[in-house]
């Protein structure tokens, strides 16, 4: 028996893991924190600041607002792809209005709100959870995040360390570094798609829900100077299949209008504020409306370390 | 989460990890199929290292920390393991303090406190002395030359992806492994030539 022998049999025959503990940490990956990255909804960004802002900038409604009777299941055909296009250029007006927050390299962009989820790891329809989220990411993805979550209904507040250690550093939150034209925009999207899924996907005419996978992971929980995220409104407008609800209600129960793409039996949606076009939240539905997850911003800000109220 | 226990069901050979995280850039829920594959493993092997209630949460975060990154996943690597024992690897050094802990107490009394929850630590209260020794070597060696020698010892991992997950040259892994292996060797020396490494 040579040391190496030996050292395998040091601490050999551990008890298996407890199975609840693993069924809970496959869950986790599914659960609040992560579950509403399957929406492809452009997140927070503007939407923090503009709600942070009690007067904005008033983009006009839509000239000739297309009368859609309010309705949990969307139906493209009664929403012309021309009112998608309104209200994301509306958006992107509000947005592109707001002033941009400073930022420096070492802080965090502070994110709350309200997320409403299916328990449970399947989406098979299981009771709806709301959680209060807070979460803290390196602006420049160098430092280590932190992300908590607390039950409506109760019980302890779960919080998970976003590590981002040398070498192995997080995807930064705050870009500055993105195009601010909607060509620009475009072309970013493009090539980062080309990166993550394999050319075949880029060549393809309308990669539109990897666009929409993008901006959602671009947005979500991190902040755009104003121009840009107004660029990936602008761009979003381009994509193909998107359809208009007129009146939703979101997660904290205010009423929107949403932008949705239809994909894959699931209807991904982004709620702005039906009159300011300012972003309130997102939704992912399933077949029948089944809502899979629900989330409503409700602030953002940049704060100077984790767990920083903002 | 059905998606990869289906995908999985339904063709004959299993996707690769590779295939798995590339598909759950699309569809997040795949990558419960990278979760299902290997956290036995990486949980056996925090488990070992800083014991089981720690391990629970080091497990859960490993893999939250790689779903979030899987979108810079080097999609040419089709074994994962690598890249999650290095994420596991680096969240146990923030636990250095009780792993090391742990292994001195072992190597001083002889019984290992990371079996204290464990119903068999009465079958294991006493540890050989070899694992005594072992304990007090693995309490001695520096960070890299545990993690390397722990990786290949207890995972099986080869040197390139020893190499691979802790972001070192292939060199560094050879040199931190003949130090470290010297170490534990001269510390079992005489047990060794007694024939047994039992007292």
């Amino acid at each position: 028996m040579n040391e190496l022998d030996e050292l395998r049999s040091f601490r050999a025959g551990q008890t298996p893991a407890d199975p609840i503990a693993m069924a809970r940490a496959r869950a986790a990956l599914a659960a609040p924190p992560r579950r509403h990255r399957r929406g492809w909804l452009l997140a927070p960004v503007a939407a923090a600041a503009a709600l942070a802002l009690a007067v904005g900038l008033m983009p006009g409604r839509p000239d000739h607002p297309t009368a859609v009777p309010p309705t949990a299941a969307p139906d493209p055909s009664a929403s012309p792809v021309t009112r998608s296009e309104l209200v994301l250029r509306n958006a992107a007006a509000y947005v592109g209005g707001t002033p941009a927050l400073s930022v420096r390299p070492d802080q965090f962009v502070f994110v709350e709100s309200i997320h409403v989820n299916s328990e449970g790891p399947a989406d098979d329809g299981g009771p709806l959870v709301t959680f209060l989220r807070r979460s803290w990411l390196s602006a420049d993805g160098t430092r280590d995040g932190l992300v908590t979550d607390r039950r409506k209904s109760g019980g302890p507040e779960e919080r998970v360390v976003i590590t981002c250690p040398p070498g192995h550093p997080c995807q930064p939150v705050y870009r500055a570094d993105l195009p601010t034209d909607t060509d620009g925009m475009l072309r970013w999207f493009k090539d980062l798609i080309t990166q993550r899924y394999g050319s075949d996907r880029s060549t393809k005419s309308t990669p539109d829900s990897y666009a929409w996978s993008i901006a959602g992971d671009l947005l979500r929980e991190g902040y755009l100077p104003p121009a840009s995220a107004a660029a990936v409104f602008t761009a979003l407008a381009r994509v193909n299949g998107l359809t208009v609800v007129e009146s939703v209600t979101d997660a904290a129960g205010r009423t929107g209008v949403s932008v949705g793409i239809d994909g894959k039996g699931t209807r991904s949606e982004i709620i702005f504020d039906r009159a300011t076009y300012a972003y309130l939240g997102e939704r992912v539905s399933g077949p029948g409306g089944r809502i899979i997850s629900d989330t409503a911003q409700l602030r953002l800000a940049i704060v100077d370390r984790p767990g920083q109220p903002g | 989460m059905a998606v990869p226990i289906a995908l999985e069901r339904a063709s004959g050979p299993r996707p690769a990890d590779n295939e798995l995280i590339r598909h759950s850039l699309d569809d997040p829920d795949a990558f419960g199929g990278i979760f299902d594959r290997h956290a036995p493993a990486i949980h056996g092997y925090l488990a070992r290292r800083v014991g089981h209630s720690v391990a629970d949460d080091l497990n859960a975060e490993t893999f939250l920390v790689a779903f979030r990154r899987r979108a810079r996943y080097d999609l040419a690597q089709p074994d994962a393991r690598p890249w999650l024992f290095g994420i596991a690897t680096n969240l146990v050094h923030r636990q250095r303090r009780t792993e090391l802990r742990h292994y001195r107490a072992l190597a001083r009394v002889g019984v290992d406190p990371i079996d204290d929850q464990d119903e068999r630590v009465v079958a294991r209260a006493a540890a050989t002395a070899a694992h005594r020794r072992i304990a007090a070597v693995l309490a001695r060696l520096s960070t890299g030359e545990r993690d390397v020698l722990l990786l290949l010892a207890w995972q099986d991992l080869g040197y390139a992806d020893i190499a691979a997950a802790l972001d070192i040259p292939i060199g560094t892994v050879r040199s931190r492994l003949n130090s470290a292996r010297k170490r534990l060797r001269h510390a079992l020396i005489d047990l060794s030539e007694n024939g047994s490494f039992h007292e």
